[in-house]
């Protein structure tokens, strides 16, 4: 029986009763009691038709009338005032005008409340359910008399007023991406130093410190005390969490907790100063706030949410008796990996010292370098002998020309005749050397080429130096017709140097002569006579 | 991490920087397939690392304050006390 629809809309259009309604009062009549017996039937029908003849005296109402002033006198009686009740059936059709009905235990009243009341938008949002507090002026339902609110202002009351400001937070907080996945932070595996935002006397602190002691007793752990409930919680927290960002050295990791209790309770954990400082904390924050089921906005921005204080706690650090296993077992593995490379690689050692006959090579080996030795040795040998018989080439040929008296020259080609050989010899002695470090790579016959390369070069390098010699050889210059002119011994380049009658030794390519000299003669060649 | 510098997490982090050499050095020497120097070389790495993980372990310090606040001295940590709990030790047993 709820009013619905726009007024009017389903009710049948009244019409207006004659003018006489209203101006005269009824009569009071029998009317209103029912017939006893037939006799008072017949009596009340009489009266009946008794009174049909007075009816234009009769005053009264139209519906609409008694209604309007039913209305009237509501709408008199009662000030706008504001009511409390919960939403049912709540329902905005398309012309935007808002229907409810508010209700407690035991009443209803209809609630309607006009676009024109709340400009573009619903005030509050409201669901059925939510309590909330309604200002508004009682009224009637124009067409029907039943009472009615019209709202000009919503509220939301109690448990429903904090939803909604949670959700409200929570839209604004999700668009400004606080609670990114990507936003959050891993944490340390192996923290030395924890920074906990709590109540220093609450059981929630005593949960954790318990787990951190049983499971990584190495920390150093810094308490920052916050109430965690009523009023200020919120700004102490993040004071709480902004001071332990600041502290030098800064914790590895944060972990913001309370214990268990109501939404009203954890309220603070959802309000803007927690949820920031969590959000612009560097250290990574683990929330360990009431039971399971509570989720608060505080929860939602952390980098890590853990059900209860001691689940946060479990998850901050490693467990130390397994981190200990885990190295033991790391030694053990590392011994017995090492023994096996041992043990592997002498049983390598083993099957080649098995395949292969090392003596039988050190033997070839040693027999090759004997046999390089005599090698090397004979081409000393060769090298000296090849040297010695040029030497003795040139002394017959300083013994056949009389060399002595032109020592200089002849000590000259000595000279280098020596330094030649010496080259030779060093240049040998370095192709020995290079070829005896090679032994490992090169073949015997292959180094034996070598060395017989060597040497031939060596014996082209001597005819050729041998060939030079011979044609600076001062006897080659004599073959060609020259002859040496000696006087006292002194060897003559100058015709100036001699007078007549001077005596003169002329060495020739073959024999010698004395001679004197005549006349000088500017210009022209010295005649002399030949004494025999 | 940004606030190595400022953090104990210099001293964690290079305890996990050794742990994962070890775990290097086993994984090489495991897989078989190292020259005998190789192989000697890791085994006293990963010797040496384990030795320091051991260390981070033993040397671990162990303390509990509370932050306070105050306008003179500004903030200070001092000794925390719980009036119904107690550290069960004072950290890990030395090894030996």
């Amino acid at each position: 029986m709820a009013l619905r629809g726009r007024p009017g809309s389903n009710r049948p259009r009244l019409r207006p009763l004659p003018p006489s309604a209203g101006r005269k009062r009824p009569r009071p009549s029998s009317l209103s009691s029912g017939p006893k017996n037939g006799q008072e039937v017949s009596q009340v029908t009489q009266e009946l038709d008794q009174s049909s003849e007075t009816e234009k005296d009769r005053s009264f109402l139209t519906v609409t009338e008694a209604a309007l002033k039913v209305r009237q006198l509501v709408e008199d009686a009662f000030p706008p005032l504001w009511i409390l009740g919960e939403v049912s059936s709540f329902r905005q059709p398309r012309s935007g005008h808002i229907y409810f009905s508010l209700k407690d235990g035991r009443s209803l009243l209809h609630v309607v409340m006009f676009r024109s009341s709340f400009g573009a938008g619903l005030p509050v949002p409201l669901k059925d359910g939510m309590e909330v507090l309604v200002l508004g002026r009682l009224s009637t339902y124009e067409r029907g008399s039943e009472v009615q609110v019209i709202a000009q202002r919503i509220e939301p009351h109690g448990q429903g007023a904090l939803e909604l400001q949670r959700e409200a937070l929570e839209k604004r907080f999700a668009k400004a991406g606080l609670f990114a996945e990507s936003r959050k932070k891993s944490l340390p595996r192996f923290p030395r130093r924890i920074g906990i935002v709590s109540s220093p006397t609450g059981a929630a602190i005593r949960d954790i410190l318990t787990t951190l002691d049983r499971q990584w007793p190495l920390l150093n752990v810094v308490i920052a005390p916050a109430r965690v409930q009523g009023e200020g919680s919120a700004e102490q927290v993040a004071e709480g969490i902004d001071a332990l960002n600041a502290l030098s050295p800064a914790p590895d990791v944060i972990i913001v907790s309370r214990g268990g209790g109501s939404v009203e309770h954890l309220w603070g954990f959802n309000l803007e100063p927690v949820v920031l400082a969590i959000a612009r904390s560097e250290i990574p924050v683990i929330t360990g706030i009431g039971h399971e089921v509570d989720e608060t906005l505080a929860d939602l921005v952390a980098d890590i949410r853990a059900a209860t204080p001691t689940a946060a706690a479990k998850v901050a650090v490693p467990e130390l008796k397994e981190l200990e296993a885990y190295l033991g077992d790391c030694e053990r593995r590392l011994h017995s990996a090492s023994r096996r490379q041992l043990d592997h690689a002498r049983q390598r050692l083993d099957e080649i010292g098995e395949r292969y006959d090392f003596r039988s090579i050190k033997a070839a080996l040693s027999r090759q370098r004997a046999s390089l030795g005599d090698f090397s040795a004979r081409l000393n040998r060769g090298i000296r002998q090849r040297l010695r018989f040029e030497y003795e080439r040139l002394a017959a040929m300083e013994g056949s020309y009389a060399f002595r008296v032109v020592p200089n020259q002849l000590e000259d080609h000595r000279r280098l005749l020596k330094s030649v050989g010496e080259g030779l010899e060093r240049s040998m002695a370095g192709c020995l050397q290079e070829s005896r470090s090679q032994l490992k790579h090169v073949s015997m016959e292959r180094l034996q080429a070598a060395m017989l390369r060597q040497l031939q070069r060596g014996q082209q390098q001597m005819a050729q130096t041998a060939a030079k010699l011979e044609a600076l050889s001062p006897l080659r210059v004599l073959a060609r017709g020259y002859g040496i002119v000696l006087s006292d011994g002194q060897v003559m380049k100058d015709a100036a140097d001699l007078a007549p009658g001077d005596l003169l030794d002329i060495r020739l390519s073959q024999g010698q002569v004395r001679a004197r000299v005549e006349n000088d003669d500017d210009g022209e060649a010295k005649e002399g006579e030949v004494k025999s | 991490m940004k606030r190595e510098e400022k953090s104990a997490t210099g001293v964690a982090a290079t305890f996990e920087s050794q742990l994962a050499r070890l775990q290097e050095s086993l994984k090489r020497l495991e897989r078989g397939d190292l020259s005998l120097d190789e192989s000697l070389s890791e085994y006293e790495q990963g010797l040496k690392m384990l030795k320091s993980c051991y260390s981070y372990l033993d040397e671990a310090e162990r303390k509990i304050e509370l932050m306070t606040k105050s306008e003179a001295e500004g903030v200070k940590l001092q000794p925390f006390h719980h009036e119904s709990w107690e550290p069960r030790r004072n950290g890990p047993e030395k090894k030996q």
